[in-house]
C-alpha cells in the first residue's frame, strides 16, 4: 500500500521530469540514507541523534537547498544536486562517486515522495550550467560590499563576514536550535560554493533557517552577482592554527 | 633463555599485537562508540553509519561506481567483517644482568591477528537483535561476543546479556598498551554477564554484572562488577572506570580492583586521549598474612589527521608493576602512520620503542609492524 502510494506521490513530483525508479531508490535509500534520515523520513534515524546539525526531516517538505520559491518543494534535480555534491560543514556527504546518475535520481525522487503533494512547482532560478555568471571585478565587488551594508547581512554574518553580528547568537532554525549564521571568510558554503551556488542561496534563501530569499530585494540581475563576488572575496585561505584547530568537513 | 621459552615471549608479544576498537576515530569526530558500532561500549560489528563513514569520510581515494556498500542483508540481518594480516619485526636484544647476558631472539613474521566475523539479527526494530561476534582466527574459532542486545530505552539507553567484553576505559586498539594489559579489559578477555547503559544528556554510564572468569566456569558465587560513566561534549570525554572482581576460594581471599580515570580531546585535527589506571591485587591465603600489590598503567595518545584518509600517531605508556618495587617500571612509545587508502581498507606501519628492566629482557625488544587491515 505504502509503495503505491508513494509511486503515484513520485510521478506528482517528478512529473516534469524523468520519473525516478521507486523500488531503487528504496533500496538505496535503505542502504545510504536511512540511518540518519531515517525510515520514514523524518529526520530521526538511529544515527541522528549525534549529529549535528541534525538530519533534514523530509515529511516537512521544509528543504533548504532548491532552485524553486521559498516554501516551496524543491526540484528533482535540487535534491540530486545535494545528494551528489553533500552539504559541506555537515555530516551529509557527497554520493556522487557512490551512486550512478540512475541511482541518484531514484533515491532523490524516494526522498521527496515523503514529503507533500502537489503541482511541481516552477524553477526560480536557472540550473546552474544555464547561469550568465556576470563577471568579477573590483567594481562589482565594491558594489557587492555597499549592498551587503544596505541589506543588513552584518546583522547575522557580521560586518566582516565572520558569522559574529549582533543577531548570530540568537538565529535559530525551524527545530528550535540555535544555527550559527555562515562565517564567510571560512568559507564552507553549505549550498555549494560555486558563484551559481551562492546565487542560487541569496535568490531562494535556505527553508527552514533564518536565512530568507534575497530574489525581490535584489531584482537586477547586477546587483545580485556584485553580492556573490563580493561574499566570495570574503574567503580567506586557512592559515596554520585555522587548518589545525578550525572547523572542517569530515568527508571532504 | 632457551628456544622455547624465547618462542613463548615472542609469541606472547604477537598475540599482544593484535588491535580492534578506533577510539581515537570516535573522539576525532565528536561521536561516542555507539554512533559507528552496533556494540554500545564499542568495538565489533560497525552499522550502517559506520559502513557510510567508513566510504565517505575515511578514505583517501573513493573509486567511482563501487555504489553505496551496506553491511544489511535486507532489513533484518546485516553483517561485517575485520581481518588483519601484519608482518611483525622484533628486534632481538641482549642484556647484561647481575654478570650474566640475557638475550631475547627477534624475527620476523607475517601473521593474521584478527579474522572476526560479524551477524546481528534485527528480532524487533529498533529494540531488539541478536549479536555474535565470531573470531574464526587465529588460533581457532571462538565467540568473542555473543549477546542479545536490548535498545531504544530511555535515555539512550540499552541492554545486553550474554559473552561480552567488559566496559572499562577507553577501548583503545592496541591490546599492547599497558592499560589494556596489565588491567586484563582487552579484546582477548571476554566474561559472560550482562551490561546496561544510558546516554543521558551529556552524561553517558555503563554498568556490568559478570561471572568474573574471563568466560570459565563460574562458581555461582562471587561476580566481578564493572561500572564506567562520565561527560562528553563535541570537545572531548571524561570519565572514570571501576571494577571488583572477588575471585575468593576456599584457599582464601583474592579481590582485584581496577579504578581509573580517562580523558580525550579533539581539536579538529588533534585528537588527544589518556587513560590512567590503578590495579590492586589483594591476596590473603588461608594462615597467612594478607598482600597486597598495587600496579599502575598510564596511556596518552596524539593523533593528528594530515588530510583525509591519512594521520600519524604518537602513543606513550607506562607501567609500573608493583608501586612497592622502585625502578620496575616500563615505559613503551609507539609512532603509527595510518592511511585508509580506499574505503574498508587502512594501512598502518607502527614503530615501538620498548624499554624495561635489564632482567625483563623481551620488553626491551623494538617492534615494527605493517598492517593491512580490511573491514566492512
Amino acid at each position: 500500500m505504502r509503495a503505491l502510494g508513494l509511486a503515484s506521490l513520485l510521478s506528482l513530483s517528478a512529473s516534469a521530469q524523468e520519473p525516478a525508479d521507486l523500488a531503487r531508490g528504496r533500496t538505496v535509500y535503505r542502504d545510504a540514507c536511512e540511518t540518519c534520515h531515517g525510515r520514514d523520513g523524518d529526520g530521526r534515524g538511529p544515527s541522528a541523534r549525534e549529529l549535528d546539525p541534525k538530519p533534514r526531516n523530509f515529511v516537512s517538505g521544509s528543504f533548504k537547498f532548491r532552485s524553486t520559491e521559498s516554501g516551496e518543494r524543491p526540484l528533482l534535480d535540487d535534491v540530486v544536486r545535494t545528494v551528489s555534491t553533500g552539504i559541506r560543514g555537515t555530516w551529509m556527504p557527497s554520493f556522487e562517486k557512490l551512486m550512478s546518475p540512475a541511482d541518484l535520481r531514484a533515491v532523490s525522487g524516494y526522498v521527496l515522495a515523503f514529503g507533500p503533494k502537489g503541482e511541481v512547482p516552477e524553477r526560480l532560478v536557472p540550473a546552474s550550467a544555464e547561469l550568465t555568471v556576470l563577471p568579477d571585478s573590483p567594481a562589482m565587488r565594491e558594489r557587492g560590499r555597499a549592498l551587503y551594508e544596505s541589506l543588513k547581512c552584518g546583522q547575522c554574518h557580521g560586518p566582516e563576514g565572520r558569522g559574529d553580528g549582533p543577531a548570530a547568537s540568537t538565529a535559530k532554525n525551524d527545530l528550535g536550535e540555535v544555527t550559527p549564521p555562515l562565517d564567510f571568510t571560512i568559507g564552507l558554503y553549505k549550498g555549494g560554493s560555486t558563484p551559481a551556488d551562492v546565487y542560487r542561496t541569496f535568490v531562494t534563501g535556505l527553508d527552514g533557517t533564518p536565512m530568507p530569499s534575497y530574489g525581490d530585494s535584489l531584482p537586477k540581475e547586477e546587483d545580485r552577482w556584485a553580492l556573490v563576488h563580493y561574499v566570495r572575496s570574503l574567503s580567506r585561505s586557512p592559515g596554520f592554527f585555522r587548518w589545525l584547530f578550525g572547523p572542517r568537513t569530515p568527508w571532504e | 633463555m632457551t628456544d622455547a621459552r624465547r618462542g613463548m615471549a615472542l609469541a606472547t608479544l604477537l598475540a599482544a599485537l593484535t588491535a580492534s576498537a578506533e577510539p581515537h576515530l570516535a573522539v576525532r569526530e565528536g561521536f561516542l562508540c555507539s554512533q559507528c558500532h552496533v556494540n554500545r561500549s564499542g568495538g565489533g560489528k560497525r552499522n550502517a553509519f559506520g559502513a557510510n563513514y567508513s566510504q565517505t569520510a575515511l578514505p583517501l581515494w573513493r573509486p567511482s561506481g563501487l555504489g553505496v556498500v551496506s553491511p544489511n542483508l535486507g532489513e533484518y540481518v546485516s553483517v561485517g567483517a575485520d581481518v588483519r594480516v601484519q608482518h611483525v619485526t622484533v628486534e632481538t636484544v641482549r642484556t647484561k644482568f647481575d654478570g650474566e647476558w640475557l638475550e631475547a631472539q627477534g624475527g620476523n613474521t607475517l601473521r593474521v591477528p584478527q579474522a572476526n566475523l560479524y551477524g546481528e539479527l534485527t528480532i524487533v526494530r529498533d529494540h531488539l537483535s541478536l549479536y555474535l561476534d565470531e573470531k574464526i582466527g587465529p588460533e581457532g574459532a571462538s565467540a568473542r561476543e555473543a549477546a542479545v542486545l536490548l535498545y531504544g530505552l530511555p535515555y539512550a539507553g540499552y541492554a545486553k546479556a550474554g559473552r561480552i567484553l567488559l566496559p572499562f576505559g577507553l577501548r583503545l586498539a592496541d591490546d599492547e598498551a599497558f592499560i589494556r594489559q596489565a588491567t586484563g579489559f582487552n579484546f582477548g578477555n571476554q566474561d559472560l554477564g550482562v551490561e546496561v547503559g544510558a546516554e543521558p544528556g551529556p552524561t553517558f554510564l555503563t554498568a556490568s554484572l559478570s561471572n568474573g572468569t574471563l568466560g570459565g566456569t563460574d562458581d555461582n558465587e562471587r561476580k566481578q562488577l564493572c561500572v564506567t560513566g562520565g561527560v562528553r561534549s563535541r570537545w572531548g570525554r571524561l570519565g572514570g572506570s571501576y571494577s571488583w572482581n572477588d575471585s575468593t576460594t576456599a584457599a582464601g581471599l583474592v579481590v582485584r580492583q581496577v579504578a581509573g580515570g580517562f580523558g580525550t580531546l579533539n581539536f579538529g585535527r588533534l585528537t588527544l586521549l589518556s587513560e590512567g589506571d590503578v590495579v590492586i591485587d589483594t591476596e590473603r591465603p588461608k594462615g597467612a598474612p594478607r598482600t597486597q600489590v598495587l600496579q599502575l598503567a598510564v596511556h596518552g595518545e596524539a593523533d593528528l589527521l594530515i588530510t583525509k584518509g591519512v594521520a600519524v600517531r604518537a602513543a606513550f605508556g607506562y607501567h609500573d608493576p608493583d608501586l612497592a618495587v622502585k625502578n620496575d617500571h616500563r615505559t613503551r612509545l609507539a609512532m603509527t602512520l595510518e592511511v585508509f587508502p580506499l574505503p574498508f581498507l587502512r594501512v598502518t606501519a607502527t614503530y615501538i620503542l620498548r624499554n624495561d628492566i635489564p632482567q625483563r629482557v623481551q620488553g626491551r625488544q623494538d617492534v615494527f609492524l605493517v598492517q593491512l587491515h580490511g573491514f566492512l
